[in-house]
């Protein structure tokens, strides 16, 4: 067992360490965001092939040593372009949900401790935008704003806060009726102190569970936003347009569009593992 | 009568509801550019200024805000969407052409999702911790990660290229008759027509999208279930069940099922909005011509029109469906009926 | 008095299971039931009591459960000797048990008739079965048998003493109080006739008229039904209302047991004597409670000696070294203690 100093910290390892899904969760997100992190600071160097150069091998080539994923029409490296691809989808989904999640934990927590009309206000517009589906409305904002990777960003988050605002809400009321905040109330500590020192640190916790989970959410639908060309920018790499670049090889070569489909639901998965032993985490630590 | 109650005020919410998302797509399609011309015809404005007036003069596009908010609403009322330069005709005719198609595919993968998530759930629950709920989850896990683009082709591999099975595309085979329009699903019109290859065939080309759907949302029917079964088997009652002296299998499937249920219940309106998100995908890879591939073609080809009308009606039919479930939740439930 | 008895514990030991250790939660327990006898095992939180009544019936998960030794006599068979299947045919209809929520007990989904029919039909099936009566399938019968068997609803419901009985048997369990839900889940129990009822902390959650209520509607249906009752409680004051003999439980150990009015004139153990006065009561006003010294026992670990000896205050270095047995005081009145030998 890992002991260390700082209680924040040991608390954060000993939910990490909870369980088998926490542990292999958390590797793969490790991985993952550790080689985003290395392409997004080095660029082409650290990559095998430039992933926009053209005919580093024969064209529609088969995977092998030289090429694991193969190449594709143009010849060029396939696994070199996935890699290089790697910092827009675990960036943008980074920025979406963490913006959200503070968006939403602020607003929530608000409305659930004060209630009344922001309360209301807050449910009502939730609603609404809860009726439409998400990628129906990214799409709407993303063709208003014009293609590309910061405002397809930005149309997801004009409409990806409100499950958090309503995560926030649910479980603020839940600790509002807590005795130690009506005593802190009763003691006579303004509002803005107790939301901010007693409500919010924990309502944090059961949130940071579903955020990880949200962060795979956000990767498949930027994913599909890319893949119906809203972030067309050739010839640079992203893993949806590949995939619906790369549709019609689907009989000739598989590999093609098969392999970017997959990277995306293999960096799904691994968000959903370590959100899914968090949250499993966080129940016992709620309970003993 | 505490369930008509009940029911009008979720219409009453819903109508709400349906009024705020009026409201957005409308802001949406005034914020395109500060010609709305442009908005609602595209490049065809420049190009032909006269049609371009006569069309600013019909639809008020020249008047203030709120007085054009009030003729988009009265528009609505009456059915226009506004017209598809791109399609050549009204965009509600396209979307009533095209949305029963969509509607189709929803049905069915809301079918295949209940086939494949409710039993898989179930199983889960029973032998939790065991081998069979490990492996259930494993195959729900990896369901509900793949983008639906994954799930479509990885369909279209096996049992299309490989196995023959089924159709790789579009709404009937070449050849095969379209039934005479009555209701504008072709299952419906065929079956009125008496017309079983076209049934069967119709059939058979609805199988690969909704069932590439329903491998990407079952998954939250399975871990719902699953979760909710382990919750009820805890509860109180389950153990005053067993000190009844009942048998594990009744009370399995007779006591705690009935209440695991209701929570799939709760899922089916978050369910909706996953698939209606899916359909675009679905329905382009399958070339399925839809509702889906119909806003995927507006978008490329930047038919606004076309595009807020279709958000709008896709808006609707969750509404729409989110009532259906909070019913059918009323009427499981009884405590929600009878409050 | 061995054969006449419903119910005769011996030696029984049961332990749980944890990562830190075995804790032995029911430590070597004799005691037995009469017939039409309201038996109370009474006790603080983690005294064993609990454990005791689910052995009984059967329901204690094993694992984190085992048992350690003893024979559980119920009729003269042993129910510890039995399979897993031949035991459930015992749960219900031959030894009963209600829990301490009565809030959350019944299955919210069905209506409260339903689920008094589902223990009526289990009886009658379980009936048939072992006279093997030949069932007349006729659909005259059948009609007969369902308004049978909405007769029977109703009588339980009239039982328990609950209002209105022919409404009440179509509402869901959330439209009744906890007193009644309590009552229904007596009715239920009492609706398979079993030969014991197993009652766990019935009245804890209700408030105190409904408590009382409800503890002489159950003393008085034994004498109705043909029943006994072990009654499980923290609560010597909520025991002495109704019960014929009472067992006064520590750390998984029965430490004094007897006739109730012996036990409330002479009580002998010094753990007695400080539930005792721990009751508050009308005619000691002004006098300060009396909690008992010190805290209960880890049960982790077993001492030499006698299990309250740190908290006795007439404690002496023989009671350190070795565990006092049982022995008969008076009659039926035992205790476990030195002070008496």
């Amino acid at each position: 067992m890992i002991k260390i100093r700082n209680p924040r910290i040991q608390y954060i390892v000993e939910l990490l360490t909870y369980n088998n899904e926490t542990k292999l969760g958390f590797l793969l997100v490790a991985a993952i965001v550790a080689a985003a992190i290395v392409v997004a600071l080095t660029g082409i160097g650290v990559l095998p092939y430039d992933p926009i150069e053209q005919d580093v091998g024969p064209p529609l080539a088969a995977p092998s040593l030289e090429h694991p994923f193969g190449t594709d029409i143009l010849g060029r490296d396939v696994f070199s372009r996935i890699l290089y691809a790697t910092p827009n989808d675990i960036f943008v989904s980074f920025v979406v949900v963490g913006v959200s999640f503070l968006v939403g934990a602020l607003l929530g927590a608000t409305a659930g401790y004060r209630g009344g009309l922001l309360d209301e206000a807050l449910m009502r517009y939730t609603d609404v935008i809860f009726a439409i589906p998400a990628l129906v409305l990214a799409i709407s904002i993303a063709v208003i704003l014009g293609p590309g990777m910061t405002h397809m960003m930005y149309a997801l988050l004009i409409i990806w806060w409100p499950p958090y605002a309503r995560l926030a809400r649910g479980e603020a009321l839940r600790v509002s009726h807590q005795n130690y905040i009506e005593a802190a109330r009763a003691s006579g500590i303004g509002s803005f102190r107790i939301l901010t020192r007693h409500v919010l640190p924990n309502i944090l916790t059961p949130m940071v569970a579903y955020a990880t989970i949200d962060i795979g959410s956000v990767v498949i639908i930027y994913a599909g936003l890319s893949y119906l060309g809203l972030s067309i920018r050739p010839p640079w790499p992203e893993w949806g347009a590949m995939v619906s670049a790369y549709q019609d090889y689907l009989v000739s070569a598989p590999w093609l569009p098969l392999f970017p489909a997959f990277v995306i639901g293999i960096v799904v998965v691994a968000f959903s593992i370590l959100g899914d032993g968090l949250r499993d985490a966080v129940e016992a630590a709620r309970i003993g | 009568m505490g369930l008509l109650r009940f029911v009008l005020r979720r219409l009453g919410l819903a109508v709400f509801v349906l009024l705020g998302v009026t409201v957005i797509t409308f802001v949406l399609s005034r914020s395109i550019s500060s010609n709305p011309l442009v908005a609602w015809l595209g490049r065809a404005a420049s190009m032909y200024p006269e049609l371009a007036a006569e069309y600013a003069k019909k639809y008020h596009l020249n008047e203030p805000l709120h007085v054009q908010f009030y003729y988009y609403i009265v528009g609505l009322l009456q059915g226009d969407l506004g017209y598809s330069v791109y399609k050549g005709k009204p965009v509600a005719e396209a979307i009533g052409e095209t949305l029963p198609f969509t509607l189709q595919i929803a049905f069915f993968a809301i079918i295949f999702t209940l086939i494949i998530g409710i039993p898989l759930g179930v199983l889960a629950g029973k032998y939790h911790r065991r081998a069979t709920d490990y492996g259930i989850r494993a195959f729900y896990l990896a369901g509900v990660s793949s983008p639906a683009f994954l799930l479509a082709l990885f369909l279209l591999i096996i049992l299309t290229y490989t196995f023959r099975l089924l159709p790789s595309g579009g709404a009937l085979s070449p050849g095969v008759p379209t039934p005479s329009r009555v209701t504008g699903f072709i299952i419906i019109d065929s079956l009125l027509e008496r017309n079983f290859g076209t049934f069967v065939d119709a059939l058979a080309h609805i199988v690969m999208p909704s069932l590439a759907l329903a491998l990407g949302v079952f998954g939250y029917v399975t871990r719902v279930l699953r979760a909710s079964i382990l919750e009820v088997m805890r509860t109180n009652y389950i153990r005053a069940a067993r000190a009844k002296g009942l048998d594990e299998n009744t009370i399995f499937f007779k006591h705690a099922l009935r209440n695991a249920m209701i929570s799939v219940v709760t899922l089916a309106s978050l369910l909706t909005t996953w698939l209606v998100t899916g359909t675009l995908f679905a329905e382009t890879i399958f070339t399925y011509p839809g509702a889906g591939q119909y806003l995927v073609q507006a978008l490329s080809s930047l038919d606004y029109p076309s595009i807020l009308a279709i958000t709008l009606v896709f808006a609707a039919v969750i509404v729409a469906s989110n009532l259906a479930a909070d019913i059918l939740y009323a009427v499981v439930d009884p405590e929600i009926r009878l409050q | 008095m061995e054969n006449k008895s419903v119910l005769n514990v011996s030696e029984l030991s049961i332990a749980y299971e944890s990562k830190r250790g075995d804790v032995r939660a029911v430590d070597n327990v004799s005691m037995s039931i009469r017939p039409h006898e309201l038996v109370s095992a009474v006790g603080e939180s983690g005294c064993g009591k609990t454990t005791l009544g689910l052995s009984l019936i059967g329901l204690l998960p094993r694992p984190p459960a085992k048992y350690l030794s003893g024979e559980i006599n119920f009729k003269g068979m042993n129910l510890l000797s039995l399979a897993p299947d031949e035991l459930r045919l015992y749960r219900g209809t031959e030894i009963a048990m209600i829990f301490q929520e009565p809030m959350t007990s019944l299955n919210p989904v069905f209506k409260i008739g339903d689920q008094i029919q589902e223990a009526i039909k289990l009886r009658s099936s379980r009936r048939k079965r072992s006279e093997t009566e030949e069932r007349d399938k006729s659909p005259l019968a059948s009609r007969i048998e369902k308004s049978d068997r909405r007769k029977q609803i109703i009588d339980v419901l009239n039982l328990v003493r609950i209002p209105d009985p022919e409404r009440m048997a179509d509402r869901y369990p959330f439209e009744l109080s906890g007193g009644m839900r309590q009552r229904v889940m007596i009715g239920m129990a009492l609706a398979q006739k079993p030969s014991l009822l197993i009652a766990d902390e019935p009245t804890t959650a209700l408030d105190v008229t409904t408590q009382a209520q409800v503890l002489k509607l159950m003393r008085g249906l034994m004498e109705e039904v043909d029943t006994s009752i072990l009654l499980i409680t923290h609560d010597l004051a909520v025991a002495s209302q109704i019960a014929d003999r009472i067992a006064v439980m520590y750390a998984g150990q029965i430490v004094e047991e007897g006739d109730v009015l012996d036990l409330f004139s002479h009580p002998l153990h010094p753990y007695t004597r400080g539930l005792l006065a721990c009751i508050p009561s009308g005619s000691k006003e002004g006098m300060r409670l009396k909690p008992i010294q010190g805290s209960a026992p880890d049960l982790r670990s077993i001492p030499a000696g006698c299990k309250f000896a740190p908290r006795c205050p007439h404690m002496t270095k023989k009671c350190e070294i070795a565990k006092p047995e049982l022995i008969v005081k008076e009659g039926s009145h035992r205790v476990a203690c030195y002070l008496h030998e």
